[in-house]
């Protein structure tokens, strides 16, 4: 596929449903709504906020209630999300795992058309992240991956059913079909995260030390494209006996976040990670010890937006570097 | 695919006020298949709550005999508490669950049970009692200790000169009046050298100051790891192990607990 077949691609997508693709405004990249396909900007460059909010919106509604009645409507709208790099690629394979068992999660991720490319983020953060390789397609989620090619080429990938189909739909059939077969690879689990799994707990100063800079801010776990945890809340509406359940991004650092009920003190309730270098702490323990017991996949894609926002310079490198110093026993 | 966020509705039969901030709640669910699916066990919690005032974790301490309604023993600590206390009999609620696991205690039907409860957490032993007064729980002795502020707060007081028929329970109050004439001050203090707890399995729920001292009684006393079991408390909100408020290390306390052996515990940072 040449530039300008992948213009016509965008413009008859557009045509069916709404495209979120990364383009640059006012010098950033983000992910947007795309109103004209040549705006799309194919980078090896990550936009600092992910398609996360498409996937995982940061409040959605679960059910409305009225008069003690629930009612349910889960349908989202097809979409399409175009040029996701393979860390944000791997994020939403991710995500896939996570809310497996998600009827909301799983109905727009259903509708969303995802289409994934080749150029890899020149950032060195090489913990989890690889150069693009033909056999790593398998692992991930996508419907359509296009390999970019010197001057301006693409080669055509699909991973789904839903690809074939849209390609075969607008008249593309120079693609190759790969079958996705789960995210653990034929050669067993990611040994980079099985080693830092087995350190994590030898130095507990490592926490100490960062959870001096750390000033709770939660920007990292805005920016993450894995991080997803959530409280659930009720918006009662304005006429009596109505409202609706709600869930919407919470962060491990805000204070609420770990909050019990009980007797205040100092006007403050009780609450459980109650050091900064218990939170950051929980924070690395999620991607590190938790999703590789849970998913057998580390809950880091090496995208390193969290060390570009951190306002204190934590770099998470530097700090896997410092847990895979630690001599096992 | 099931969607874990819808509740069941639940209505209230019975309350009845048990302290100055305490009511012990007897609730119904509504709808027939909902009550007929209704099963759980020992140590489970469920979550209830108000439409519009959002949802808590709560420890079922009903028997599990009867299952056409269940009990919960509600302090008001909080917004949603407050809301539940101006409840009256026939008010609706939300139920979600029950979530998580309870005591394996098919694991050790021939050991003698020790529970060990302080301030609310006392109301997690009231469905091992009730079922162990009706024969239904395992085979071995139940010991009870139970450490509370004061004679007032005491919950469950009226049930206790039937349990005692068939139960040992000691109590512990830390600002006892003068009337008083048990022991004092903390919950520890029930432990002494004549108890033999050589083949006894024991549970703790209490505050989180609590356990790391019982555990230490209990370790004196050469019990194992595999042998301590404790309930834990975390701040809840999907309940099905997902949102990441009750993670502890490589834990879920929704999913994987609320009750853990202090061997799957004892190397995890900010577990207890």
């Amino acid at each position: 596929m040449k530039t300008k077949e992948l213009y016509k691609f965008l413009e008859y997508l557009g045509q069916q449903n709404l495209v979120w693709a990364p383009q640059r405004v006012n010098g950033e990249l983000v992910v947007d709504q795309l109103e004209n396909p040549e705006d799309i900007e194919l980078t090896s460059e990550l936009p600092l906020h992910s398609f996360k909010k498409i996937l995982v919106p940061s409040k959605e509604v679960l059910f409305e209630y009225k008069n003690g009645k629930t009612k349910s409507e889960i349908n989202s709208p097809h979409q399409t999300i175009f040029g996701l790099t393979i860390p944000d690629l791997k994020a939403v394979t991710f995500l896939n795992q996570v809310f497996a068992k998600d009827p909301y999660f799983q109905n727009r991720i259903k509708k969303t058309l995802i289409v994934g490319h080749s150029l890899v983020p020149t950032d060195n953060y090489q913990f989890f992240i690889e150069k693009f390789q033909e056999n790593i397609l398998e692992h991930i989620k996508f419907d359509i991956f296009l390999a970019v090619q010197k001057g301006g080429k693409f080669v055509v990938y699909t991973g789904s059913e839903d690809g074939q189909r849209v390609l075969d739909d607008f008249g593309y059939k120079y693609y190759e079909h790969i079958e996705y077969v789960g995210p653990i690879r034929e050669e067993g689990k990611d040994s980079q995260m099985l080693k830092i799994r087995e350190r994590f707990y030898l130095n507990q100063k490592i926490w100490e030390e960062i959870g001096d800079r750390c000033i709770e801010c939660g920007k990292c776990t805005m920016v993450c494209p894995t991080c997803f945890c959530y409280n659930i809340i009720d918006e009662p509406g304005l006429d009596k006996d109505t409202g609706q359940r709600c869930r919407a991004w919470s962060s491990c650092f805000y204070t609420d976040f770990s909050e019990v009920a009980g007797i205040e003190v100092d006007k403050m309730k009780p609450k459980f990670l109650s050091k900064t270098s218990d939170r950051i702490r929980f924070w690395y323990e999620h991607k590190f010890v938790r999703c590789p017991e849970e998913f057998s996949l580390p809950g880091c894609v090496g995208c390193g937006r969290c060390s570009k926002v951190c306002p204190v310079g934590i770099d998470i490198k530097k700090v896997l570097q410092k847990i895979l110093k630690n001599e096992l026993k | 695919m099931i969607n874990p966020y819808l509740p069941k509705t639940a209505k209230i039969k019975k309350i009845i006020k048990e302290t100055s901030d305490s009511k012990l709640f007897t609730f119904q669910f509504v709808k027939k298949i909902d009550l007929k699916n209704f099963n759980f066990k020992h140590g489970q919690f469920l979550m209830l709550g108000i439409l519009g005032h959002g949802e808590a974790a709560f420890d079922i301490c009903s028997s599990t005999i009867d299952l056409k309604t269940f009990d919960l023993s509600i302090r008001k600590v909080g917004s949603l508490t407050e809301k539940i206390h101006k409840l009256k009999i026939g008010d609706q609620v939300t139920v979600r669950g029950p979530f998580g696991n309870g005591l394996p205690l098919k694991k050790f039907k021939d050991k003698d049970l020790l529970l060990v409860g302080g301030g609310c957490g006392f109301v997690t032993m009231r469905s091992f009692v009730l079922d162990y007064l009706a024969g239904k729980l395992h085979n071995g002795k139940m010991n009870v200790f139970y450490g509370c502020s004061d004679e007032e707060s005491l919950l469950f007081k009226k049930e206790f000169l039937t349990w005692k028929k068939k139960i040992n329970l000691d109590i512990v109050l830390d600002r006892p009046s003068k009337k008083w004439k048990g022991p004092r001050g903390v919950i520890t203090n029930l432990f002494n050298d004549k108890q033999d707890f050589s083949n006894t399995v024991a549970l703790i729920v209490g505050p989180p100051v609590m356990y790391k001292f019982v555990i230490e009684e209990l370790k004196k006393r050469e019990m194992k790891d595999q042998d301590i079991y404790v309930s834990l408390e975390r701040r809840m909100h999907c309940g099905v192990g997902v949102c990441q408020h009750c993670a502890i290390g490589p834990y879920y306390v929704c999913k994987d607990g609320p009750v853990f052996s202090w061997e799957q515990l004892k190397d995890i940072p900010g577990a207890i």
